[in-house]
């Protein structure tokens, strides 16, 4: 078993670096599970204690000072990133959290939408032909919003809702002032993740009348 | 067990260099994130460096004139520092600018990984620059830094999918490898406005009613779980690392094609890192 490196820092030095992180994620952002993120420091743990015990740290010896510090402090803001869980405070350091949550649903509900005009002409809107880059980030901010009121938490979540329904109408007549939307309609479409189960449900949710239109 | 980069040259540096700040180039300067500013505040939550500045600050940032100005300053800087010019002042405009661009952009709905691991890379790209003068400066020029930078920018990187796998295990439930959840995401995902949805290779509206692939999947999934568990291995193990390629590498394809999610930055990385550096090391010698 190697031993410890004498350049690395003390165990002190961790002891107090780790009981910063644990007050840190458990006393000042507990956005999370705490029994989960006590688990993930387990792991964490134990990933740490493996590496230590099997691969040869002593090489590391050779890494100057400076780059050690940085490689201290990126790991570091990493893992508190991680366990902080909201990567919009700890940005660039974010969660890493992908495909973690099981679901037993059968069918994807999704928020698309569509506008009428005056003459009450149905016409479909696609979130990319709006926005390019960014449509997909709408339809989720959307899809969000929607979840919250569904969901029953307390903040008005229906302006939310509304005010993007408003900037799709705004921006779509922007740029087709010849044939202006009157109504952004929000339609809760399912579809069935197996498409041998039918062809799931499409039904208008919510009316938000644009004014000011061209 | 060999580290790795152990006999890097200081060209493995400037390949890093030359990828990641050419790539943010053509980002900056192509993605102009038109339509931030079509929409009301109240549907933006900030990210950090905007969520630390007053709500005014954000609200000028996400126009489009503010975000033309960003691009040009941060994809201009970029470019110079692709071509190696001025590195540390080139490189710093362009972190900056590439950090303001995607927070801005990550103020809406949620933060997308996909660019992530590149953005930690150019931010250890630059820092390890600062990091190799101020060892020049302390005295230790005679160290040889040229393998640490590539070595600190494979580690973050190996980071994000050990964490990835941690959070998993610690946060999900048998659920994952049992039920429907794999179809679920192809579905949904495919059905979102994504632009990899629209490639005719993603399939991710079929999984569901392909019982072999369904199968194939869930018998997929704890192995990638595991093999980004143990990640951190790549630093120190030259098998682990061609394990470590010959697994991720796919596996990012392959999810294009089911769950409609590229993760380009980590794949153009780790060919790079695991493929392209190590191939041109050994031709070398």
């Amino acid at each position: 078993m190697p031993s410890f490196d004498r350049d690395w820092p003390s165990a002190r030095f961790w002891i107090l670096t780790s009981l910063g992180f644990l007050v840190a994620v458990f006393g000042l952002l507990p956005l999370r599970p705490r029994w989960a993120t006590l688990a993930e420091i387990c792991i964490y743990a134990g990933l740490l204690i493996a590496m230590r015990v099997w691969f040869p740290w002593r090489r590391l010896a050779a890494m100057p000072h400076p780059h050690r510090r940085l490689l201290a402090g990126f790991l570091s803001l990493s893992v508190l990133g991680q366990l902080v869980g909201s990567s919009r405070h700890t940005f660039p350091f974010s969660q890493w959290n992908m495909y973690a949550q099981s679901t037993d649903r059968t069918e994807v509900p999704l928020d698309r939408i569509a506008g009428r005009t005056a003459d009450g002409v149905l016409v479909d809107v696609a979130f990319s032909d709006l926005w390019p880059t960014i449509g997909w980030r709408v339809e989720y901010a959307l899809s969000r919003f929607v979840r919250h009121v569904e969901d029953g938490e307390p903040a008005p979540r229906w302006e939310h809702v509304d005010a993007t329904l408003r900037a799709v109408g705004l921006t779509y007549n922007r740029r087709n002032s010849e044939r202006p939307l009157a109504e952004v309609l929000l339609r809760r479409v399912t579809i069935p993740i197996d498409a041998r189960d039918g062809s799931g449900t499409d039904e208008v949710v919510r009316v938000v009348a644009i004014e000011g239109t061209p | 067990m060999r580290i790795a980069f152990a006999d890097a040259a200081p060209s493995a540096t400037l390949t890093l260099r030359r990828v990641v700040f050419g790539i943010w180039a053509l980002i900056l300067l192509s993605d102009p994130a038109v339509g931030l500013a079509d929409l009301p505040s109240i549907v933006f939550e900030p990210a950090v460096p905007w969520a630390w500045l007053p709500s005014i600050a954000f609200d000028a940032g996400r126009t489009e004139s503010a975000l033309l100005v960003i691009r040009l300053i941060g994809g201009g800087g970029a470019l110079l520092a692709a071509l190696g010019w001025r590195f540390r002042v080139t490189a710093t405009i362009a972190v900056l600018g590439a950090t303001m661009h995607r927070a801005s952009i990550s103020s809406l709905a949620f933060v997308n990984h996909a660019p992530m691991a590149l953005l930690l890379a150019s931010w250890c790209l630059l820092l390890c620059a600062w990091a190799d003068e101020r060892a020049k400066r302390d005295g230790m020029a005679g160290e040889n830094s040229a393998p640490w930078t590539p070595f600190l920018v494979l580690a973050v990187i190996l980071y994000s999918y050990s964490a990835t796998a941690i959070y998993r295990i610690s946060h999900g439930d048998l659920g994952l490898l049992s039920g429907d959840s794999i179809a679920y995401w192809s579905t949904r995902n495919h059905a979102l406005d994504l632009w990899e949805s629209a490639l005719p290779i993603a399939v991710g509206d079929h999984v569901a009613s392909q019982p072999l692939l369904l199968a194939l999947l869930r018998v997929g999934f704890p192995w990638i779980t595991l093999m980004e568990l143990l990640a951190p291995m790549a630093l120190f193990s030259g098998r682990f690392r061609v394990a470590f390629a010959a697994t991720m590498i796919p596996f990012h394809v392959l999810s294009v094609v089911v769950l409609s999610v590229f993760f380009w930055g980590n794949s153009i990385l780790l060919g790079i890192l695991l493929i392209w550096i190590p191939l041109r090391e050994r031709r070398s010698a």
